[in-house]
């Protein structure tokens, strides 16, 4: 993929606008770059009890990686946030973590992008 | 707390790849099937042979050109080439490679053929070749980009030179666009946030657009032409209506008797990219394309349309994208919006032009899904302006026209909505 840095700000730019649509005040994000590819990790709160939709959002980001796919739709991320573009994360990323703290009300994400 | 971490695999689909692959399989084999029946075997060669030789920039219905029989057998063969190459590539068959591949068998019918699409597909072979790429990564901007193969037609059957300058010229303009079309198609997406499902139309009719210009200047640019068959609505409707119930059956069969998963495909919103079949599973997306292929079938019988080669594509593509875009809640506000244009403008909605407007104007079925019937139909009521004087720019040699205006129309009225619905919520 010629556009790696693009795609991952625009993977990042997506999360943001989704947590800020949910309601966040505390969005932190750390990304690391090394020979293998990037690792992104963002911790946001929320505000409400949008349970349904971080289900929804931890589904989609586990949608398996589409290659094929990248050059038709990699520009379409975070553009527009309306909780359906999760799904565009999920298949530009090889793997993923997420932990929801229902409690404290925040979540914790990790994802690896490889390159080729 | 809890913790879930890994990719889904595909084993957690209903219907594996193999069954996905089966389908689309089938579904050539049937177009096959139905133009071997259509007419005697022996007048096959040379309806197939006067596609082929046909410039067929838009409108060029091949039911005219070649007859029913040739038009579904090279439709039903490209079908079965064009999902040969997803299955030679081993790609993951999704939403979007069932509306690549219907998008295509549509287009069969009248700009698509046996000769013309693979310029294109060389020609963004080459763009992967250059970049140093697998092709697999430009393999869906390849298949839709078969929309500007008239542009090869046309220079090689429809210019007065000599035979071998004909041909050069022809292979080199499809190879040419193939090439341009996959740094253009991402950047292009921008510009319509992917409220238009049919990007790579937007982007061949600018690429359509480019070239035309350039034509023109030379005078090289052919009469605006309207080939558009009638009286097969007896033979067409039967076979539609019987392939579309046999989807919502088998949808409903293989989702365990039920229509679990629906309810969920119909409240998306359809906007790019909406992939069904990825994150609602095959069975209940095969019942939206069946339902859908319902809709635009009743509609044209509500109209007193006609059932040829060109609304046969623009059934084809709406049914290929419910599998990536289009359900009921989203299309109908826009078909809608283009029967009230009927009211008010000076045309029927029986006009080719119009028919055609209404069936693929459902590229922007993601402004009614996100903004609500009302902006449906006000984009479905402009954009049946806007795509009867777009196609002059690209004089027909991008078949998705729709698509193109459907751009130009989303541009345009997405920012505006946006404007105009007030404060986001906090």
């Amino acid at each position: 993929m010629k556009y790696e840095r693009l795609v991952v700000s625009r993977i990042m730019s997506e999360l943001m606008n989704f947590f800020f649509s949910m309601g966040a005040r505390d969005f932190t994000s750390h990304v690391v770059r090394d020979e293998k590819g990037f690792e992104i990790r963002v911790e946001s709160d929320y505000s409400g009890n949008p349970s349904s939709k971080i289900r929804e959002m931890t589904r989609l980001l586990r949608m398996p990686r589409a290659r094929e796919m990248e050059e038709y739709s990699w520009s379409l991320s975070g553009d527009i946030s309306t909780g359906q573009e999760i799904y565009l994360v999920g298949i530009m990323t090889d793997d993923v973590s997420v932990e929801h703290d229902e409690e404290a009300g925040r979540v914790r994400i990790r994802l690896t992008r490889l390159l080729e | 707390m809890t913790e879930q971490s890994g990719k889904l695999g595909f084993d957690r689909y209903l219907v594996g790849d193999g069954g996905k692959r089966l389908f689309l399989f089938l579904f050539g084999g049937l177009l096959c099937a139905v133009g071997l029946l259509a007419e005697p075997i022996s007048d096959l060669p040379a309806g197939v042979a006067r596609i082929l030789v046909e410039p067929d920039y838009l409108i060029s219905d091949y039911f005219h050109v070649g007859g029913k029989g040739a038009s579904f057998l090279n439709s039903g063969i490209l079908t079965l080439l064009f999902t040969s190459i997803l299955v030679y590539y081993q790609v993951h068959i999704r939403g979007i490679s069932i509306a690549a591949v219907f998008t295509v068998a549509g287009f069969s019918f009248f700009g698509k053929n046996l000769l013309n699409v693979w310029f294109i597909l060389g020609g963004v072979w080459l763009y992967s070749w250059h970049q140093r790429e697998s092709f697999l990564k430009f393999i869906y901007i390849a298949f839709f980009g078969t929309a500007l193969a008239p542009l090869v037609s046309q220079l090689m059957f429809g210019l007065h030179f000599p035979g071998p300058f004909r041909v050069a010229a022809g292979a080199v303009a499809g190879i040419s666009a193939g090439f341009l079309l996959p740094s253009l198609a991402a950047s292009f997406l921008s510009v319509h946030k992917g409220y238009n499902l049919y990007n790579v139309g937007f982007t061949a009719g600018m690429v359509g657009t480019l070239y035309v210009s350039l034509f023109r200047s030379h005078g090289f640019i052919p009469e605006a032409r309207v080939l558009w068959s009638t009286g097969s609505n007896g033979v067409l409707l039967p076979l539609l209506v019987g392939m579309f119930l046999t989807m919502i059956l088998a949808g409903f069969q293989l989702n365990g008797r039920s229509f679990k998963g629906l309810s969920s495909i119909w409240a998306h919103s359809g906007r790019l990219l909406a992939d069904f079949v990825d994150i609602f599973d095959f069975p209940p997306t095969l019942i939206n394309m069946g339902v859908n292929g319902l809709l635009v079938v009743a509609y044209l019988l509500l109209i007193g349309g006609d059932f040829n080669g060109p609304t046969l594509g623009g059934i084809f593509t709406v049914v290929g994208f419910s599998a990536m875009g289009k359900t009921p809640r989203n299309i109908l506000p826009i078909m809608l919006g283009v029967v009230l244009g009927s009211l008010t403008k000076n045309w029927s909605l029986s006009d080719p032009a119009i028919q055609l407007a209404a069936l693929f104007g459902t590229t922007l079925a993601p402004i009614a899904g996100e903004f609500g019937w009302k902006a449906g139909i006000l984009a479905g009521y402009v954009h049946s302006s806007v795509v009867l004087y777009v196609g002059v720019l690209h004089a027909g040699f991008n078949l998705y026209n729709n698509g193109f205006a459907g751009g130009l129309v989303a541009a345009m009225l997405v920012p505006l909505i946006e404007a105009f619905r007030g404060r986001e919520k906090e």
